[in-house]
């Protein structure tokens, strides 16, 4: 059993690294490191050029406010075509008739993917706080915790990715489907629902604002306000609680990892 | 369960909601044989062989290798097992070298045994000399020399074959062809279930025949039985008088439906490859200007849609 175990690993290590290659040897990192220059750059530049005097927090705050989108864009590129790529580019009819189960190859995309998301966003971290260290010559408080939060916000991410990645038969509709997901549909909910005073905790966006909030609140919790938008209408402002956006984003990760492997294990070629 | 046999299939069944792709299908692949599995399109072969290689799962019956049910234990069953479904691709941003290399370590062979049956392997499929480009750039038809190649890795005891030259241009297929018949002959110890719409390919490359239609069996048996289980077909073509060897044919014993077409006479020549030797010796004695004495080229196409016609 623990033979048998031990061999899945092995082989699920063995397709990550084939993942690696694939990403190494694939434009899609070129275009992912140029997006990540280019966002930091214009973030680090622009104040300078227009003479702004800021704050760490300030800085660090005009950093975080783009992860969403870098997130996004990143598991569209790479997790969202983990499972697809293999039946439309037919490479499953060479792997999957292997002696190898399906868990080892989803589990070995899976860490590829998360892997990289991670890294570019330690990438990110670092080199924005590399900026704001020469530009104040100090550091904003809690960046650890908000790291801590943008790598949940990956792995929540990578989750819907990779069931759209199993869902359908395309890598590009794949792609498009995580992009408007994460970036409209839940970005839909998660604002409808406050306006209608309801606290969207449970939306995957709840994990995300977590990431800038981090360096306000630390390892406080802040209760959700009702705010009065107009006259006659409020609006909930979601509360803030590290315990409960972990909760969320491991929630979402699992969740969808679990449909993604249900339905990758069902299909058939 | 299990017989013994490198393949066993036992009252396989696939449906696709109302349609019955594979019906009740029973088959034992013979050790050692090189088996052409032959059917019309849509007659369940590739269905099959998919349920073989588990790219899908059966909705009933057992589809076994070396005793392992592939349904059940995918794993184990396909571990000795060589597979070329369709017409796969590879990897574009790997070399041949680094796909034999991936697949080796997905297998567990170890580094020093991947490098050199990769070594033997591109030269026996003929890419060596692109052992170090992208897999990318290359034809359909050396992909798919690739695709024989991987699936030798290990040295597995059964190969599972799907249309393996479907696509290919004339030189491509007679490549494959030459490489598959390599591999026939070469020492491994192996048993091939081909798939194959080419008749020519398989009764040039196997000794077995099995042919179903509408996911059923409709005949397994060896390849020289198969072909001349009703007679031999001869083709004889003569520079004399066809009236005349017409008619002194047809006073032989063991010849019946002689056919004319231009200066070729068609027989039904009742027996084997003896008595086929013997037509040729009273051909020559009845000196009726025989030029020609030759097995017709269509017999497994003959056979072929005489058991399929029949099974419609």
């Amino acid at each position: 059993m623990s033979g048998n175990l031990s061999d899945d690993l092995r082989q699920a290590y063995v397709v990550a690294k084939n993942e690696f290659v694939k990403y190494v040897r694939g434009k899609k990192i070129i275009l992912v490191g140029l997006l990540l220059l280019l966002v930091w750059g214009l973030i680090t530049a622009l104040p300078v050029l227009f003479n702004e005097s800021m704050t760490a927090k300030d800085h660090f705050a005009g950093y975080v406010s783009f992860i969403y989108l870098l997130v996004v864009i990143i598991v569209a590129m790479f997790a969202s075509g983990a499972i697809s790529s293999e039946y439309e580019e037919r490479t499953a009819l060479v792997v999957f008739t292997r002696p190898i189960k399906k868990w080892p190859i989803f589990i070995g995309k899976l860490f590829s993917a998360l892997i990289l998301g991670i890294a570019a966003m330690a990438l990110y971290y670092l080199m924005s706080i590399v900026a704001i260290f020469a530009y104040t010559q100090e550091l904003p408080p809690n960046i650890l915790l908000s790291l801590a939060f943008a790598i949940l916000y990956v792995f929540a991410a990578t989750g819907v990715a990779m069931m759209f990645s199993s869902l359908v038969k395309k890598s590009g509709t794949s792609a498009i489907l995580t992009f408007f997901f994460l970036f409209l549909i839940t970005n839909i909910l998660y604002s409808m629902l406050a306006v209608y005073n309801v606290e969207p905790w449970y939306i995957i966006d709840y994990v995300y604002t977590h990431i800038s909030n981090a360096v306000l609140y630390g390892t406080n919790v802040v209760p959700p306000v009702s705010q009065e938008l107009l006259e006659g209408m409020t609006i909930m402002q979601p509360g803030y609680d590290p315990l409960k956006a972990t909760g969320v984003a491991v929630a979402w990760g699992v969740v969808t990892l679990v449909v993604s492997y249900l339905l990758m294990k069902r299909r058939e070629i | 369960m299990s017989n013994g046999y490198p393949i066993e299939i036992h009252g396989l069944r696939k449906a696709y909601g109302s349609f019955v792709a594979v019906d009740d299908l029973n088959l034992n692949i013979e050790k050692n044989s090189f088996t052409g599995f032959l059917g019309p399109n849509g007659a369940g072969k590739s269905t099959t062989l998919k349920i073989l290689t588990n790219l899908t799962k059966a909705s009933g019956g057992n589809a076994l290798i070396n005793g392992i049910d592939v349904n059940a234990n995918p794993k184990e069953a396909l571990r000795g097992t060589g597979t070329v479904v369709e017409t796969p691709e590879f990897y574009s941003y790997l070399t041949p070298a680094e796909t034999f290399r991936y697949i080796g370590e997905i297998i567990g062979m170890s580094s020093e045994s991947i490098k050199t049956q990769t070594d033997e392997i591109l030269e026996e499929v003929k890419m060596t000399e692109w052992k170090d480009n992208r897999i990318g750039t290359f034809s359909k038809g050396m992909k798919q020399r690739i695709a024989i190649g991987q699936s030798l890795l290990d040295n597995p005891s059964v190969i599972i074959l799907d249309e393996p030259t479907s696509g290919l241009d004339p030189r491509g297929t007679a490549e494959m062809r030459q490489i598959l018949k390599g591999i026939r002959n070469g020492k491994r110890d192996l048993t091939v279930l081909m798939s194959s719409h080419m008749l020519y390919e398989v009764s040039d490359l196997c000794d077995r025949v099995a042919m179903i239609n509408h996911g059923k069996l409709l005949l397994h048996d060896e390849l020289e039985k198969v072909m001349f289980s009703s007679g031999r077909k001869v083709v004889l073509k003569t520079v004399g008088s066809i009236d005349e060897a017409v008619s002194k044919l047809k006073g032989l014993s063991n010849i019946s439906d002689v056919t004319v077409l231009g200066k070729e006479i068609t027989v039904r020549l009742d027996g084997d490859r003896e008595a086929q030797a013997q037509l040729m010796k009273e051909v020559v004695s009845m000196n009726i200007g025989i030029y020609s004495l030759a097995q017709s080229g269509n017999t497994l196409e003959d056979r072929y849609l005489d058991i399929i016609k029949e099974s419609r």
